[in-house]
C-alpha cells in the first residue's frame, strides 16, 4: 500500500497501521504487532495453513489447520504419461480445506495425466474432503515461463471451475521473468505460493527477493519452512496482494 | 540463479514413511543444489557414484548390485538435465540415477495407478475371457455377466465415499450395484457371486469380500476357483493395512496393522502358491508374500527373501530397480531392520547409513561403532575389500582418522577400470590424502582419472583434482592446456566463483571449450569489472563480445544456461526517461572519473533496465570447503547502485537535475512495498520519507518531483 502524498498525509501512516492490524487479525500473521515484534523462528503453532510433503508424518498441529496443501503425486521428468502417486491413500479430512498438490518436472503432459488428476480430485471429494483446488509445484526453468503460462491456461480450462488453481513460485520469477509471461500467469492462477527457504532455513537475503515479488501483481502467499528464520520484510503486510503464509512442515 | 531458492530438505527422514508409495523413497520433492565437494558424510539431496554414508541408500545398494555384473566401468550416456541442471555430472538423486542407468519399466496406462483399483481394467479383461470360455453359461447369461462387470467401475470411481469409516457398517455404500436377478444356472450364479465379491473388495467391505470369495473356493469354473483363492489373500492384505492410514492418507506404520489379517494373508498366499505354483497369479503372489511378511513385522524373513531375489534378478534390469525401491522402504528404512540384516550387500548398505551424522539417523538406527563393525568380519567373509571399505569409511567419517583409510586401502590408482566398490575405495583414499595434505595427492588423482571409465566416475576424480588445485593456490592448473579437468560445470563454478581476470580473459577466448562456458567466462569478467569499478579493464575487454551476441536470454541460471547474454554489455537497454549514452560511453566517463555523476546514474540505469537487480551469481558452495569457496582471485567487492543515489543527492557539485533524479531513484528503490531492490545500505522509512519530502520541496519544479507521487 503506497503512502499517498497530499493533504493529511501525516495521518496516512496511521491508517496504514490500522489496516495492517486488521490484516493481522484476519490472517494471524507472524510478525504482527508492529515493527518491534519480530518473529525469529517459524513455529507452526502460530499459523493455520500448512504444506505437507508425502513423507512427513502429519503432526498434531494439523488438527486445527484451516488449509492444508497435501502433496499427492508427481510427474517425472522422464515420463510425461502418468502421475506417480506419493500419498498411499486418499485423505479424509473434515476440518480443513485441502489443496491437491502435484509436483511436476515437465508440463508437456499426455492426456492421461490430466485424466488421472481429475480422477484423483474426484476420489478426494468422494471421500468427503473439502477440496479447494489444485496446486502445481513446477520447477520451471524461467526461459520457459511463457510455456508454463500456456500450460496453466490449458489446465485451468480442463479443471472444473469450482477448483482454484495455485502454483508454487520461485522468488526470482518476479525478478527476471518475462513480464508478458508473468502477466499471462496472473490471468490464469488464483495464487502463487512463494518459497523462501533453502534446506531447513530461510533464504538469506530474502528481502531483496520480496521486493521484486511485490511487483508480480498477483495474489500470493509466502511459504515458510518450519523452524526457519523469518522476519517479515517491512512492507510485506502492506502489500494488498499478500495473502498470508503457508508453513512447510518438516519431518520430526 | 535459482540457487538458494529451494534446496532440498535433508530428505533422509522423508523416505521413512513412504512405505506404500513405492517409488517415492528418499528422493527429492525439491530442487537440489549439492555442495560441490567429495564429502559424503551426510545425507542430502545429491548422491554420487562413490559409495558413501551420505548417498541415498538405494544408490548404494544399486552400485553394489550392479557390481555383480561388472556394470560400473561402462561409459553410459549422461542424462539431459533441465531444471535439475545443478546435479551436472557429479551428482544425482535416485530417480535420476535410475532413469539414467536402468531401463524404463513398462507401465500400462491406468487411471488407478497406485491404488487397489489398479487391477480393475486387467480384471475386466480376464473376467470377460473367463465368461467367454465357460461352456456352462448360456449366451444370455454371458451377456448379462459381461454387462454386470461394468458396475465395478463406479465403485472404484467413488471409492471412499461414505465408506471410509469402514467400521460404520450402518452406512450403505454410496454406489449400490444392482445385479441381474435372473441369472439362474449354477455357473452363472458363481460368476455373479464373484462380481459381488469383487465389488465388496474394491468398495472396502472386507467382510463381504472375504465371505464371497471363500464361497467360490470350490467353484466349478477353474478360473473362478483359482482367482477367488488369490483374491482372498488380497482381501486379507488390504484388511491388514486398512487401519494403518491416518486422515491425511499417511501410512502410520505397521504398528497399527491387523496382524491376524496379515497372518491370514500369509497363509492364503502360501495356499495359493501350493495349489498353483505356476498359476495365473504366481508372480504377484510371491511379491504379496513379501508384503505379508512386512506387515507382520517379519523383517528377517523379508531380508532373506531379498537376498534370494538378488541371486535371481538380472543385474541392471528394470526389475532390479523396482526391487531396490522395495528393499529400501520395506526393509532398510523400517524400524527394527538393524537386527534383521545379516547378508553382505544389505548389511554394507545399512552400515553405511548408520555412519551418517546423528541428525540423519531418522529411521530408528543407532550409530555403528568400530567394534561392532569389526565384529561383522565373519558376515563379510569372502568380501574383505567391502568390509575394509566399511572400516575405512568409519575411520574417515566417524572417527575422523584419515590415516586409517590409507592403512586399509592400498593405492590402486593405476588400474585400467574399476568396479563401483573399488572406485569408491580409491576415491576415499584420495579424500584421505587430501585431508592429510599428503604431497602425493595430485599424482594420485592424475593416475586415477585414466581408469575412471564408468559413467559419473571421471567427473568425481576431476572434482577431487579441482578441489586440490583450488586449495593449493594453483587454480591456473585447472585451466592450463592439457588439464584433465574437462567437466564443464566444475570449470564454470570456478570461473564464476574463484577465477581472477587473467583466467577469465583466457577462457573467454578458449576456442576448445563449449560456447556456454566461454561466454560465462566473458560475462563474469565483464560483470565483475563493471561492478567492482574496474572501468578501464572493462573498456578493453568488452571488445571480446562478438557482434550479434545474445542479449535476450535473461540472467537465469547462467551456470546451467545454454545461452549467456554477453550481448547485454554491447547491445543492452541504455536509458529510459533519464537520457544515457551507450554503456561504453558511460564506462568511459567513469574510467576518467569513477565519481562521475552522470556515469554513476547511467550505470545504475544499465543495471536496472537489464535485470541486474536481484541478479546473483550462482553460488553452489556456500558451505566451507566446497568447490569455488576457497579462492577468490578477482579483487574488490561489488558496488551496488543503491549506494549511488544518496551520495549524488547529497553532492552539492552535482547538477540540480541529477540530484533530483538521484532522489527519485532512491525512493523508487523501495517501490512498491518498502523493500530495497537496489542493494546497498538499508534506509528506514523515515529516511525514505525525507528523500521524498526533499524532492518535493527543494526540487518541486523538476520532472522527477512531479512524477513521483508516493514513497514506500
Amino acid at each position: 500500500m503506497p503512502i499517498r502524498d497530499g493533504p493529511g498525509s501525516s495521518d496516512i501512516t496511521g491508517s496504514v497501521r490500522a489496516g495492517f492490524a486488521a490484516l493481522c487479525a484476519l490472517l494471524l500473521l507472524a510478525g504482527c504487532g508492529g515493527e518491534g515484534a519480530r518473529q525469529e523462528r517459524v513455529d507452526p503453532a502460530d499459523y493455520d495453513s500448512f504444506f505437507l510433503w508425502a513423507g512427513v508424518r502429519p503432526p498434531p498441529v494439523l488438527d486445527r489447520a484451516k488449509e492444508v496443501y497435501l502433496l499427492s503425486g508427481e510427474v517425472r521428468a522422464r515420463d510425461n504419461g502418468r502421475i506417480v502417486p506419493l500419498r498411499p491413500q486418499v485423505p479424509h479430512v473434515d476440518h480443513a480445506a485441502l489443496w491437491l498438490v502435484l509436483r511436476v518436472e515437465r508440463i508437456d503432459w499426455q492426456p492421461a495425466v490430466t485424466r488421472q488428476l481429475l480422477r484423483e480430485l474426484g476420489r478426494w471429494e468422494a471421500a468427503g474432503n473439502r477440496v479447494k483446488g489444485v496446486q502445481i509445484d513446477f520447477d520451471a526453468a524461467t526461459l520457459r515461463l511463457d510455456r508454463y503460462a500456456a500450460f496453466l491456461a490449458e489446465l485451468r480450462k480442463r479443471l472444473p471451475p469450482r477448483y482454484k488453481l495455485s502454483v508454487t513460485g520461485l522468488m526470482d520469477w518476479s525478478a527476471q521473468g518475462d513480464p508478458a509471461a508473468l502477466a499471462a500467469l496472473g490471468g490464469t492462477v488464483d495464487e502463487i505460493v512463494i518459497q523462501t527457504y533453502q534446506g531447513r532455513s530461510t533464504v538469506p537475503g530474502y528481502e531483496a527477493y520480496m521486493a521484486s515479488l511485490a511487483r508480480l501483481d498477483l495474489p500470493y502467499r509466502v511459504g515458510l519452512i518450519e523452524g526457519g528464520e523469518w522476519r517479515p520484510p517491512p512492507g510485506l503486510a502492506r502489500d494488498p496482494d499478500f495473502r498470508g503464509y503457508v508453513v512447510f512442515l518438516l519431518p520430526e | 540463479m535459482r540457487r538458494r531458492i529451494r534446496i532440498a530438505v535433508a530428505l533422509g527422514a522423508l523416505g521413512a514413511a513412504l512405505a506404500l508409495s513405492g517409488r517415492a523413497g528418499a528422493s527429492s520433492d525439491f530442487s537440489c543444489y549439492p555442495e560441490w565437494s567429495l564429502d559424503g558424510a551426510d545425507f542430502d539431496c545429491g548422491s554420487s557414484i562413490v559409495l558413501s554414508p551420505g548417498n541415498d541408500t538405494r544408490v548404494n545398494l544399486a552400485l553394489l548390485l550392479r557390481d555383480r555384473a561388472g556394470l560400473a566401468s561402462r561409459p553410459g550416456t549422461y542424462p539431459t538435465l533441465e531444471w535439475d541442471f545443478s546435479y551436472a555430472r557429479n551428482f544425482f538423486d535416485w530417480n535420476l540415477f535410475r532413469e539414467t542407468l536402468y531401463p524404463a519399466e513398462s507401465v500400462p496406462d491406468n487411471d488407478y495407478y497406485g491404488s487397489r483399483c489398479v487391477s480393475l481394467a486387467g480384471g475386466d479383461a480376464a473376467f470377460a475371457a473367463a465368461v467367454s470360455a465357460s461352456g456352462a453359461l448360456s449366451a444370455r447369461e454371458k451377456e448379462q455377466l459381461s454387462g454386470a462387470r461394468g458396475q465395478l467401475k463406479p465403485v472404484c470411481e467413488n471409492f471412499g465415499q461414505e465408506r471410509w469409516y469402514s467400521q460404520d457398517q450402518a452406512k450403505a455404500p454410496a454406489v449400490a450395484p444392482s445385479w441381474p436377478a435372473d441369472v439362474a444356472s449354477s455357473a452363472g450364479r458363481e460368476f455373479l457371486a464373484y462380481l459381488v465379491s469383487a465389488a465388496a473388495f474394491y468398495g472396502e467391505d472386507w467382510g463381504g469380500a472375504r465371505a464371497g470369495f471363500s464361497s467360490l473356493l470350490s467353484a466349478k469354473d477353474p478360473w473362478l476357483k483359482e482367482t477367488a483363492r488369490y483374491m482372498l489373500a488380497r482381501v486379507d492384505l488390504n484388511a491388514a493395512q486398512a487401519a494403518s492410514f491416518d486422515e491425511w492418507g499417511f501410512f502410520t506404520g505397521t504398528d497399527a496393522t491387523d496382524t491376524t489379517a496379515a497372518a491370514s494373508a500369509a497363509r492364503a498366499l502360501a495356499d495359493y502358491l501350493k495349489a498353483y505354483p505356476k498359476g495365473l497369479y504366481a508372480g504377484s503372489a510371491a511379491g504379496l508374500q513379501r508384503r505379508a511378511q512386512w506387515l507382520r513385522g517379519d523383517l528377517s524373513g523379508l531380508a532373506k527373501a531379498y537376498e534370494g531375489l538378488f541371486g535371481r534378478i538380472e543385474p541392471g534390469s528394470a526389475e532390479e530397480a523396482l526391487l531396490i525401491d522395495e528393499v529400501d522402504n520395506k526393509l532398510l528404512l523400517a524400524k527394527g531392520a538393524e537386527g534383521a540384516i545379516s547378508t553382505p550387500l544389505l548389511l554394507a548398505t545399512y552400515d553405511l547409513m548408520r555412519m551418517r551424522g546423528g541428525a540423519n539417523l531418522d529411521h530408528g538406527q543407532t550409530p555403528i561403532g568400530e567394534a561392532e563393525l569389526k565384529g561383522q568380519a565373519r558376515l563379510f567373509s569372502g568380501n574383505k575389500p567391502l568390509h575394509d571399505f566399511l572400516l575405512a569409511n568409519h575411520a574417515f567419517y566417524v572417527a575422523g582418522k584419515a590415516q586409517g583409510v590409507l592403512a586399509l586401502i592400498p593405492d590402486g590408482s593405476s588400474a585400467a577400470r574399476y568396479s563401483a566398490l573399488e572406485f569408491s575405495r580409491q576415491m576415499l583414499r584420495g579424500q584421505a590424502l587430501a585431508a592429510l595434505g599428503d604431497p602425493g595427492e595430485e599424482k594420485f588423482w592424475l593416475g586415477l582419472v585414466h581408469g575412471a571409465t564408468g559413467i559419473y566416475q571421471r567427473p568425481s576424480v576431476e572434482l577431487g583434482l579441482a578441489l586440490h588445485y583450488e586449495k593449493a593456490g594453483q587454480l591456473a592448473r585447472v585451466f592450463a592446456p592439457g588439464s584433465p579437468i574437462e567437466d564443464t560445470m566444475i570449470r564454470k563454478i570456478l570461473l564464476q566463483k574463484s577465477a581472477g581476470a587473467d583466467i577469465l580473459r583466457a577462457q573467454a577466448r578458449n576456442a576448445e571449450r563449449p560456447a556456454p562456458e566461454r561466454d560465462l567466462a566473458l560475462f563474469t569478467l565483464l560483470h565483475k569489472e563493471l561492478t567492482r569499478g574496474r572501468y578501464a579493464d572493462f573498456l578493453a575487454d568488452v571488445k571480446l563480445v562478438p557482434a550479434g551476441a545474445d542479449a535476450q536470454s535473461g540472467l537465469w541460471q547462467l551456470v546451467g544456461s545454454e545461452q549467456v547474454p554477453v550481448g547485454l554489455f554491447t547491445n543492452g537497454t541504455w536509458s529510459e526517461a533519464y537520457a544515457c549514452p551507450a554503456l561504453g560511453g558511460t564506462v568511459a566517463a567513469l574510467a576518467r572519473n569513477p565519481q562521475d555523476v552522470k556515469g554513476r546514474l547511467c550505470l545504475g540505469e544499465f543495471y536496472r533496465l537489464n535485470g541486474f537487480d536481484g541478479f546473483y551469481e550462482y553460488d553452489p558452495a556456500e558451505q566451507k570447503g566446497g568447490l569455488g569457496s576457497v579462492a577468490n582471485l578477482f579483487p574488490g567487492t561489488a558496488i551496488p547502485r543503491g549506494s549511488f543515489y544518496p551520495a549524488i543527492a547529497a553532492d552539492p557539485a552535482a547538477a540540480r537535475e541529477d540530484r533530483a533524479y538521484a532522489l527519485y531513484r532512491a525512493v523508487m528503490c523501495y517501490a512498491p512495498a518498502g523493500i530495497n531492490s537496489c542493494g546497498g545500505d538499508e534506509v528506514d522509512e523515515a529516511g525514505r520519507k525525507a528523500w521524498f519530502q526533499t524532492l518535493k520541496r527543494q526540487y518541486a519544479d523538476t520532472r522527477w518531483a512531479r512524477e513521483l507521487r508516493y514513497y514506500w
